[in-house]
């Protein structure tokens, strides 16, 4: 039996370092670090993600794509935590010549499956991956973390209906739902709702959460990794900024660096 | 020095190097069971059907899906596989462009893209389907190769080093028959830049199938007593300078020529090594920055466009006038 409480626990030290992270590199994507820690968190410490620090390379292992790789400082945290590498090195995100880019870069740090930061395109890399791992007969499954954002583009459509097309139940996507994009919320720049049905009628087996609830976020991502016909795509509604009060929901913390004051006061709350 | 090159447009034998992809593609999957082939809705054009027939779980179409086509070579790549991913050159490098740039270039990815249908090798279908503008796009990213062979002989030594070869790759091939002039027994690397005539008075450096039209060239100009040396520049990166500076420490005097816009083209990157090291007087034969257009015969756009021989005797001319 999974404990919810020290996923809460971890979740509040990611969110903790992750602020500290920011705030040390002086420039970052505060709204949707904190949008996807529970579902990071879920995935790497609730028993979904086949992974392990001692074996970073593991044939086994199951490949997790950050395609909204804005979000990479709390999925570094996730990663320092999990004892992939020192939790000291999270002060340098983006220092010059350091493994912690702005954006993840499979050039500078090997656990990086793929370079991110355009959008649209770690999904179709993870769709990449999905297929040849088919064709390999090998077990692993991809988990591809998209914003809701990213949906804009052209690209993740493309990816979504071939994946559909072969049948790739090996491809498990899941949706920061965070209602924001840069310039406005999304549904009032260009409406994505309702996003359930689009790719439900792509040919997704789609289930909807509550992305910051451990009750939910388990069994969702139990749910996604179970489903053996067609894709799966979980929508995890979230809250950008989530647990900084003056952060959430606010069109003005998606790209920024953060005040001294801004930043205690986040830790006083956090 | 390449053996004696085949040259005269009466002797010439013509072959299309789109039809070459799709034989040697074949081999090397028998070749190597790693060897995958991924394309966007054009199998066909590209003659990816052979290999699908033969290879069937090793090849994928993406439908009209050039963006999805490239991150799916990358994912195929982390896997260790070795992905070809064929389409038309002018949608492969323009249409994907920023994936490229990313899932290929900037991941390192083991990925050969080729892209097909270059230059006017697509006469009828005009401006949009016309690939003039591949080279630019595909040279400004970082750790790309780029390779033009010069016929379907370079084409499938091209193809099996591919095989073999680490890091991104992008081969430009022409659709419809262009003449053969090198054989199995020339030279061929990426390394390496491959005279193909010698001679005195000028160097002309050459990329792709358009390189015959400069043998034509130089078959003239030698009535006039002008001695050409031909260099066949089928890759454009890295540029093999060393090749091209000591053929241009004797003749002192440069035309380039690539069927392709000269914004961003080949020429500039010769023209950059001669600055930097040797400047000398240089004449660019290229696309002036037009965009292309239809027409029903080939050699049609290639008089309009200044890629014929005597635009390249007559920039030699002046090149040569240029020198005194």
């Amino acid at each position: 039996m999974l404990d919810l409480e020290k996923l809460k626990k971890t979740a509040r030290q990611v969110r903790i370092e992750t602020i500290k992270a920011i705030y040390q590199a002086g420039s970052g994507h505060p709204g949707s670090s904190l949008s996807t820690v529970e579902i990071l968190t879920g995935l790497y410490f609730g028993g979904i993600l086949k992974h392990s620090s001692q074996k970073p390379k593991w044939e086994d292992r199951d490949y997790f794509i950050l395609s909204n790789g804005h979000a990479c400082p709390s999925w570094y945290t996730i990663l320092a935590i999990s004892g992939y590498f020192p939790m000291e090195e999270l002060s340098h995100l983006r220092e010059f010549g350091h493994f912690l880019q702005g954006h993840p870069d499979k050039s500078k740090f090997e656990l990086v499956e793929t370079t991110t930061g355009s959008l649209g395109q770690g999904i179709a890399v993870g769709l990449g991956l999905a297929l040849g791992l088919k064709s390999l007969n090998r077990k692993n499954l991809v988990y591809v973390l998209e914003s809701d954002g990213e949906q804009d583009e052209g690209a993740v459509w493309e990816v979504n209906r071939i994946a559909s097309h072969y049948k790739l139940n090996n491809l498990k996507i899941i949706i920061d739902r965070n209602g924001m994009q840069i310039d406005n919320f999304t549904e009032k720049n260009s409406a994505l709702e309702p996003l359930d049905l689009k790719y439900e009628s792509f040919g997704f087996a789609v289930k909807t959460i509550d992305g910051h609830n451990f009750q939910d976020v388990i069994p969702g991502l139990g749910w996604l990794k179970e489903i053996k016909d067609k894709p799966g795509v979980l929508i995890a509604k979230t809250t950008r900024g989530k647990g900084v009060s003056f952060m959430e929901n606010s069109l003005g913390y998606h790209a920024r660096s953060l005040t001294k004051k801004e930043y205690y006061d986040a830790l006083s709350e956090l | 020095m390449n053996n004696k090159i085949i040259s005269g447009l009466k002797t010439a034998v013509y072959e299309s190097q789109r039809e070459a992809l799709g034989e040697i593609m074949l081999e090397a999957g028998r070749k190597n069971p790693k060897v995958i082939a991924i394309t966007a809705d054009v199998a066909d054009s590209t003659r990816l059907l052979k290999f699908h027939d033969e290879f069937p779980g090793r090849f994928y179409d993406m439908g009209v899906s050039e963006q999805a086509m490239i991150g799916v070579c990358a994912g195929l790549s982390n896997l260790g596989l070795i992905p070809f991913g064929a389409m038309f050159g002018a949608f492969e490098a323009g249409r994907a462009y920023d994936h490229i740039r990313v899932s290929i270039g900037i991941n390192r990815a083991n990925v050969t893209l080729v892209g097909s249908h270059v230059g006017f090798s697509n006469p009828g279908d005009g401006v949009t389907a016309q690939s003039l503008t591949d080279i630019a796009l595909m040279k400004s990213i970082p750790n790309m190769t780029i390779v033009c062979p010069a016929d379907t002989v370079e084409l499938k030594k091209a193809i099996m080093m591919a095989v073999d070869f680490v890091g991104p790759l992008y081969i430009r091939i022409s659709r419809d028959a262009t003449p053969v002039f090198t054989t199995q027994e020339s030279s061929f690397s990426f390394s390496k830049a491959d005279v193909i005539k010698e001679g005195s008075d000028i160097t002309i450096v050459g990329v792709g199938p358009i390189i015959y039209n400069a043998i034509i060239a130089a078959e003239e100009l030698e009535k006039e007593n002008i001695k050409c040396e031909l260099i066949d520049c089928h890759t454009i990166k890295p540029l093999d300078g060393e090749t091209i500076l000591k053929s241009v420490r004797k003749t002192r005097a440069v035309v380039t020529l690539e069927e392709h816009t000269i914004v961003g083209g080949a020429g500039e990157d010769i023209g950059r090594l001669l600055l930097e090291n040797m400047p000398v007087p240089v004449e660019f034969v290229g696309v002036r920055d037009r965009n292309g257009q239809s027409a029903r015969i080939y050699d049609e756009l290639i008089d309009n466009y200044g890629l014929g021989a005597d635009s390249i005797m007559k920039a030699a001319r002046n090149v040569l006038k240029r020198k005194k």
